[in-house]
């Protein structure tokens, strides 16, 4: 059962008024019980002095039917339920009947008996069913004819306690009802808005911001309901907006699915386009070769040879084209093959020395690993990865140098150090015109050159940085690319 | 000692409740009318009234119509409600109901198992420590006597002790001192006041009732000792007036006898005083109040009757 706001109101103003109810009738019951006490007491001390008076002729001539008549009438009074009458010894001279188990008998079950006998006063005691008041029959100062006990029930002072109880029970009932109806009141009245109020805000919670709360008060609540209502608007507008950007990221989604489905068609039509086209390619070269190497004039000799070096080109782009879609594919394994450093880099630029020397540009080349330094990795994609830095260095490097510095890398990283299977640094530099700021970044892209003016101006197909970034991401190596226009020499490494 | 007012009033009271019964019998002949002398004559008319409603309703058949009740204040009064035959039945004590006889010419009829005593009788005791061994003893003492009207605490010890040739004077307080060659006595007109005294050397002797003496003797203040136990006589009896119908006196008995034998009856009696029974007096009882007869004159018991 849920335990809510009403009913913990109900009950904090029925547990209130009920504590208020205990606490007012212990006061009360408490003064009256005090206060009846002494009334009464006050009460039966005058009668029992108007009794003494009464009776103190008979017990001096011991006129017992005298006695017990006088006694009989008190008692019929019913203020008194025991009178007894006793000699100067304390013995029981009647009790105002006619049957009397206590005559002679000194009362020693009366609590007061001892210290009325030797005191010779009037005094009081109580014990659980009576109250006791007695006092001396005195004829002089020093003759003492007797004594008369009162003993009445403590019935007849609970009787007045419970009627005092009775008359407050008459009040706190029907005011303890009305308090908790009216607990029941407020309680429903405080509720029904927040309940209300509650049913917008769980209506609100499920995404569902056309309900408001109408609540005209000036109270707590209505502050509560315009907060709700306020943040029902808002949070209306931000849902709004998320779904504005759940449907662009949707379409994003599938846009960028849709592109990647179509590059790799592409990739793969390109990968299958290479290879159906270097097949007959190759056929191409090697029977151009051949007729080179057969008995040719020179205009024939020069003919072979650009056929050579066009189907040389053509099969260098069909290679990139090749690779590159096996990379974006996936279909790239690499090798791991020990190797000499020295020599791949001795190897790879060989070439280069000798085309700078036939267009005025100078070649250097300088490594500083031991001749001995073998490395175990993919030898041929570390090749091309030279290979097309050099490349594309000396394609657009018109004059001064092109460098290759291969060392071991310096660094205070330790991951590096301590991760790195591989610490050599690979430095290509050229004197050439360098890289626009604006085009840095799309330099590694695929088919992306500079400028589409330079693939008209050097040739390329734009994918040589591209393979060199993507075998780099599959060694996790870094590359860095440093440009500066001017008389500085280009990096890249 | 009830004062002289009361004694006045009560008088007064008697006289007009007897004066009221006795013109309104003498205008309805067929009404019967039981008579007892007391002092709280509202207390026992009701308490004889059931019995006279009872008595009535056996009656009907024999020509009576009503049963009254009548309370006389004295013996004498009573009497001669007797002789002017305003009362048919008189019920009392038996001493009382003899001096009655002997007075008006009533005769017994049946006795009376009052409070379920069929007889009963007196004593006089002494405290056990005294000296007094006999009666006679008491010569120059005060006994203390209960009241002048009563059987068993005046009228029985009083008879005894006349009988005994001692003579009685009344003293009227206890610090009075008797004559040296007679007995002294007082009334003290409460069986407790008695006792009291006694317990306390005021007096040298009381009379009571056995049953009292008994009853109190449990709780004495000193121990007691009896000195003299009267003769049983019947504890209470009825009388019929001289010249009631021989018819009706024989139709009453029988109802009355019969009485308690059925349960309305037995239930009526049980209310009257917690009678039980009614039945012939017993020669023996009978004898012993014929006998005290001629003593009857020398106690002063001529002022008011009772048990």
């Amino acid at each position: 059962m849920k335990f809510g706001l009403k009913n913990k109101i109900i009950l904090f103003a029925t547990t209130l008024v009920v504590s208020i109810a205990l606490a007012l009738f212990s006061i009360t019951y408490y003064k009256v019980k005090v206060s009846s006490k002494e009334a009464s007491l006050t009460r039966l001390s005058n009668l029992l002095q108007r009794t003494i008076l009464a009776v103190e002729n008979s017990i001096y001539t011991l006129d017992i039917r005298e006695l017990r008549s006088i006694i009989s009438a008190n008692l019929q009074h019913g203020d008194v339920d025991i009178i007894l009458a006793l000699d100067k010894e304390g013995r029981v001279l009647t009790n105002g009947l006619r049957g009397n188990d206590l005559r002679n008998k000194i009362p020693e079950h009366i609590p007061l008996i001892t210290k009325l006998l030797s005191e010779k006063r009037e005094i009081s005691a109580e014990d659980d069913e009576y109250l006791w008041i007695a006092g001396p029959v005195i004829l002089t100062d020093k003759v003492n004819l007797g004594y008369v006990i009162f003993g009445v029930d403590q019935d007849k002072f609970n009787l007045s306690l419970e009627t005092s109880l009775r008359n407050q029970i008459i009040v706190l009932i029907p005011a303890l009802i009305l308090s908790v109806f009216a607990a029941f009141v407020f309680a429903s009245k405080l509720t029904r808005p927040l309940n209300e109020l509650s049913g917008v805000a769980e209506l609100i919670g499920r995404g569902d911001f056309s309900k408001r709360f109408e609540y005209e008060g000036k109270d707590e609540i209505g502050g509560l309901s315009t907060s709700i209502n306020r943040m029902a608007d808002n949070l209306s507008k931000i849902t709004v907006s998320r779904n504005e950007m759940q449907t662009l990221a949707e379409r994003e989604s599938l846009l960028k699915e849709q592109a990647e489905l179509a590059n790799k068609a592409k990739s793969n039509f390109l990968a299958t386009m290479s290879h159906e086209i270097r097949t007959p390619l190759n056929g191409v070269l090697g029977m151009a070769q051949l007729l080179k190497n057969s008995q040719l004039n020179t205009d024939q000799q020069n003919k072979i040879e650009i056929i050579l070096s066009s189907g040389q080109s053509l099969q260098e782009i069909i290679n990139n084209v090749l690779d590159m879609s096996k990379i974006e594919t996936g279909n790239l394994e690499l090798e791991a093959t020990i190797f000499n450093l020295r020599e791949l880099a001795l190897a790879v630029t060989a070439p280069f020395e000798v085309m700078g020397t036939a267009e005025a540009i100078e070649v250097i080349v300088n490594i500083n690993v031991d001749q001995s330094t073998l490395l175990k990795g993919d030898r041929t994609r570390l090749n091309q990865i030279v290979l097309n830095l050099m490349s594309n260095a000396f394609k657009f490097t018109k004059e001064g140098e092109v460098r290759l510095s291969i060392s071991q890398l310096e660094t205070d990283d330790v991951d590096v150090v301590e991760n790195a299977a591989c610490t050599v640094k690979i430095l290509v530099e050229d004197t050439g015109k360098g890289i626009a700021a604006d085009r840095v970044a799309t330099i590694f892209d695929p088919f992306t050159q500079e400028d589409t003016s330079i693939t008209r101006k050097f040739g390329g197909s734009g994918l040589g940085l591209s393979i060199v970034k993507s075998l780099l991401d599959l060694w996790a190596g870094v590359y860095l690319l440093s440009v500066r226009r001017g008389r500085e020499p280009n990096s890249n490494c | 000692m009830i004062n002289l007012w009361m004694q006045t009033y009560c008088r007064f009271t008697f006289v007009l409740l007897a004066m009221f019964f006795g013109l309104t019998h003498t205008v309805q002949s067929d009404t019967l009318t039981i008579g007892t002398i007391s002092s709280e004559p509202v207390g026992d008319i009701k308490t004889f009234a059931p019995f006279a409603n009872f008595l009535a309703e056996k009656l009907i058949d024999d020509g009576v119509d009503e049963v009254q009740v009548v309370i006389a204040p004295d013996i004498k009064q009573m009497v001669g409600m007797l002789k002017q035959q305003e009362i048919d039945l008189f019920i009392d004590s038996s001493i009382t109901a003899s001096i009655i006889n002997k007075l008006s010419g009533s005769q017994f009829m049946l006795r009376r198992w009052k409070k379920g005593r069929a007889k009963y009788r007196s004593v006089i005791f002494v405290a056990e420590s005294s000296d007094i061994q006999q009666i006679s003893d008491l010569r120059g003492k005060i006994i203390a006597f209960e009241e002048p009207f009563s059987t068993s605490g005046y009228v029985l010890p009083a008879l005894a002790i006349l009988q005994s040739q001692n003579q009685l004077h009344q003293l009227e307080r206890l610090s009075s001192f008797p004559v040296a060659e007679e007995i002294g006595f007082i009334m003290a007109y409460d069986s407790e006041t008695q006792m009291v005294w006694l317990e306390r050397d005021l007096v040298a002797a009381a009379a009571m009732s056995e049953d009292d003496y008994l009853e109190y003797v449990q709780s004495v203040l000193i121990p007691m000792r009896v000195l003299h136990t009267t003769a049983y006589v019947p504890y209470h009896v009825v009388v019929h007036r001289s010249g009631l119908e021989e018819n009706l006196i024989k139709r009453i008995r029988q109802v009355l006898k019969t009485a308690h034998e059925d349960k309305e009856g037995a239930e009526v009696l049980n209310r009257f005083e917690r009678t039980t029974k009614f039945d012939e007096i017993p020669d023996d009882l009978l004898q012993e109040i014929k006998r005290l007869e001629p003593f009857l004159g020398d106690v002063s018991i001529n002022q008011s009757a009772g048990q």
